[in-house]
């Protein structure tokens, strides 16, 4: 959208405006390459795939039954929350979540929606319907998109998480905590093409073996499913923290 | 001006790079990992004394930790880093090889090159080289190398094994051997000699001395001996019981049990002046002492609480604690170098067992299945417990991982097997 802006006002006349938005544009790059394109680990967004079959129990119908008037414009936002989208935004440490396997259908968490419509009155319902029906549905379908290409993508990061769990083997030195993380880029394939330690566990055994579980495993074949751009925004570099919780100690 | 729209585009890019996924492995499967030993190559005359990969091989597959490629299955055999096809390897699901060469000019030496498959890299090389018969010996020392390469852990092939063997004779006295043997109970010698019963054999933490019990002078006493000269020194010959020593961590001092006064107690021993300290003063049996690596306090057993438990001595505050809790009968603890995890006998279900005890957790963890297991003694690096046990009705020797995943039986040989002892790391 900004892009449209500064491209329209092409009038050769005012010269000062495009050197001026030039010479902001590349203090701005200037300062992103220097200070934010350098590693800064707290910043990570930290994705556990796993927590999704948690999210779709949190939607639970009887939680709307009690409430008396609902309102129609807030009630959708408040229903989105509790889905994988908004789990992928918390910068706090989501460590208490259970370790649950993925499941494959994420769907369970859309449902109870048109259940909790009914208990509204009548009246209100046609009201809603008559006022704000499409302003609704059209919020709605915003967010289901995003919701969507959100969920598939963390489908996606639940598939690498388990195969590479599958092909982890911790040398005998490797202690609960221990942490290695590892930068990954693959091509669309689903191919790795490059395995390397952004930041070492400090034990060169334990650092190979997850660089080890991610060669073996090779390639992610399920991503050609994906679409290109979520491809590129999600998958074409990531990152693996390799850091066991299961051990003795 | 269309640069500009790439500028624009490059500083979202830029910025939206920033939010990269993190994906959390917390979980593994910690199956062995797969390695290929190709044979060594022999450059010297004839054949070779010794099959080096084999020693190499068999110490991996023991751990439990690797699972060596057979040698039928490879699909080449290379002994220079040149002749090294990964995808032959990588064909095979093996994750690291293993290739080298032996050659002999006084001394054997050898070559050795270790690769990771998966990324195409040489991990690893080194040379060992020792006298001829000594061969073995170095292939321990190889393994050790890759050991510790690939599990971060120190290996402990290149070490020795103590035990007492007993063959039953008709009507007569039995026959005692001391024995001492390569960590995989292969080149076995024997130290000692006895019509007379042989006992507790123990290591000095420098893997030069050892302890024993002989009833040679017809009466239980400690005797201490050099292994490499021979020379024997008679520590204690007092009245009634002499027995279980155990070797202070700083070599200077003895615990050992004694009954001079009563009953069995536990004693230190000044090695030096022979001096006599006497550390538990009960009306019930103390015995089976064993230092822990600090060298600050000492485990033993002992019925004052009606059953046997293990108990902690604590030098400096010279207190007694209880140490374990679980079960009826818990005795003959043996500590590993991290100072945490003891192997115990454990009974459960009138059955011995050989159990692990977690000092931090105070977890106890059964290691064995078989009924009737002794005398657990573990690696100098923690990994693998050897015990004595029955099998088809005579004693012999059998090891397990301190994860109780892997268990093996020693080679088996003639007699009654018994009373196992790991050495301490060798100094070369």
């Amino acid at each position: 959208m900004n892009t449209s802006i500064y491209a329209k006002p092409v009038a050769p006349r005012i010269v000062y405006r495009p050197i001026l938005a030039t010479l902001v544009l590349h203090g701005l790059m200037l300062y992103f390459l220097t200070v934010n394109w350098t590693d800064t680990g707290g910043e990570v967004t930290r994705v556990k795939p796993v927590p999704r079959v948690i999210n779709a129990r949190l939607v639970d119908v009887s939680e709307f039954k009690p409430k008396p008037k609902p309102k129609p414009a807030a009630k959708p936002k408040a229903k989105a929350k509790p889905r994988p989208v908004a789990k992928a935004k918390p910068k706090s440490k989501p460590k208490p979540v259970a370790k649950v396997k993925p499941v494959a259908k994420p769907k369970t968490a859309v449902k109870p929606k048109p259940k909790a419509e009914p208990r509204i009155s009548e009246q209100e319902l046609a009201a809603i319907a008559r006022a704000d029906l499409s302003h609704a549905m059209a919020q709605e379908e915003q967010v289901q998109a995003t919701a969507t290409a959100d969920e598939m993508a963390a489908s996606f990061a639940a598939l690498i998480q388990q195969t590479v769990v599958n092909y982890w083997n911790r040398p005998p030195s490797a202690r609960n905590g221990m942490e290695a993380l590892l930068a990954i880029q693959l091509i669309p394939t689903g191919e790795v093409v490059s395995v390397t330690v952004l930041k070492s566990s400090g034990n060169t055994a334990f650092d190979r073996s997850a660089i080890n579980a991610v060669e073996k495993a090779g390639s992610f074949p399920e991503l050609q499913n994906l679409p290109s751009r979520e491809f590129e925004k999600t998958f074409r570099r990531f990152r693996l923290l390799f850091r066991p919780e299961d051990l003795r100690y | 001006m269309k640069w500009l729209v790439y500028v624009v585009l490059n500083v979202v890019l830029v910025l939206s790079a920033r939010a990269e996924l993190t994906i959390e492995i917390t979980q593994g499967v910690d199956n062995p990992t797969d390695i290929a030993v190709v044979p060594f190559a022999w450059q010297g005359p004839g054949s070779s004394p010794e099959d080096i990969a084999a020693v190499i091989d068999g110490d991996l597959a023991r751990s439990g930790q690797f699972a060596p490629v057979g040698r039928a299955d490879m699909l080449g055999r290379p002994t220079t880093g040149a002749e090294v096809f990964y995808r032959d390897w990588r064909a095979l699901d093996t994750e690291y090889l293993l290739i080298g060469r032996v050659s002999v000019a006084g001394q054997m030496r050898i070559e050795y090159e270790l690769f990771d498959v998966l990324r195409q890299t040489s991990v690893y090389s080194g040379v060992e080289t020792g006298p001829v018969n000594e061969a073995r010996m170095l292939g321990h020392r190889v393994a050790d190398a890759v050991y510790e390469k690939l599990t971060g852990i120190r290996g402990a092939f290149a070490t020795r094994l103590l035990y007492v063997s007993v063959t039953r004779v008709r009507g007569g006295n039995d026959y005692s051997r001391l024995t001492l043997a390569d960590s995989d109970g292969a080149r076995p010698i024997v130290l000692l000699e006895s019509r007379e019963p042989v006992l507790a054999p123990a290591w000095s933490p420098d893997g030069q001395e050892i302890a024993y019990v002989s009833f040679e002078t017809s009466r239980p006493a400690i005797f201490r001996q050099n292994l490499a000269t021979g020379q024997r020194e008679q520590l204690t010959n007092f009245k009634g019981l002499n027995g279980a020593p155990s070797w202070s961590p700083d070599g200077n001092t003895m615990a050992m049990v004694l009954s001079k006064d009563g009953n069995p107690d536990i004693y230190l021993m000044d090695l030096a002046s022979k001096r006599l300290t006497r550390i538990t003063r009960h009306y019930a049996i103390d015995t089976e002492p064993a230092w822990m690596p600090d060298g600050k306090s000492l485990l033993f057993t002992s019925d004052r609480g009606g059953r046997p438990q293990i108990y902690r001595y604590n030098l400096r505050s010279a207190t007694t604690e209880r140490v374990t809790f679980e079960g009826t009968y818990n005795a003959r603890a043996r500590v590993a170098q991290d100072g945490r995890n003891v192997v115990i006998v454990h009974q459960r279900d009138g059955r011995f067992h050989i159990a692990l005890l977690d000092l931090v957790t105070n977890r106890l963890q059964i290691l064995t299945s078989t009924e009737l297991d002794e005398s657990p003694s573990i690696a100098p690096n923690g990994s693998m417990v050897l015990y004595a046990t029955k099998y088809a009705d005579r004693g012999i020797l059998a090891a397990v991982s301190v994860d109780g995943d892997v268990k093996f039986r020693l080679p088996a040989r003639e007699g009654d097997v018994r009373e196992p002892a790991w050495s301490p790391y060798m100094s070369r």
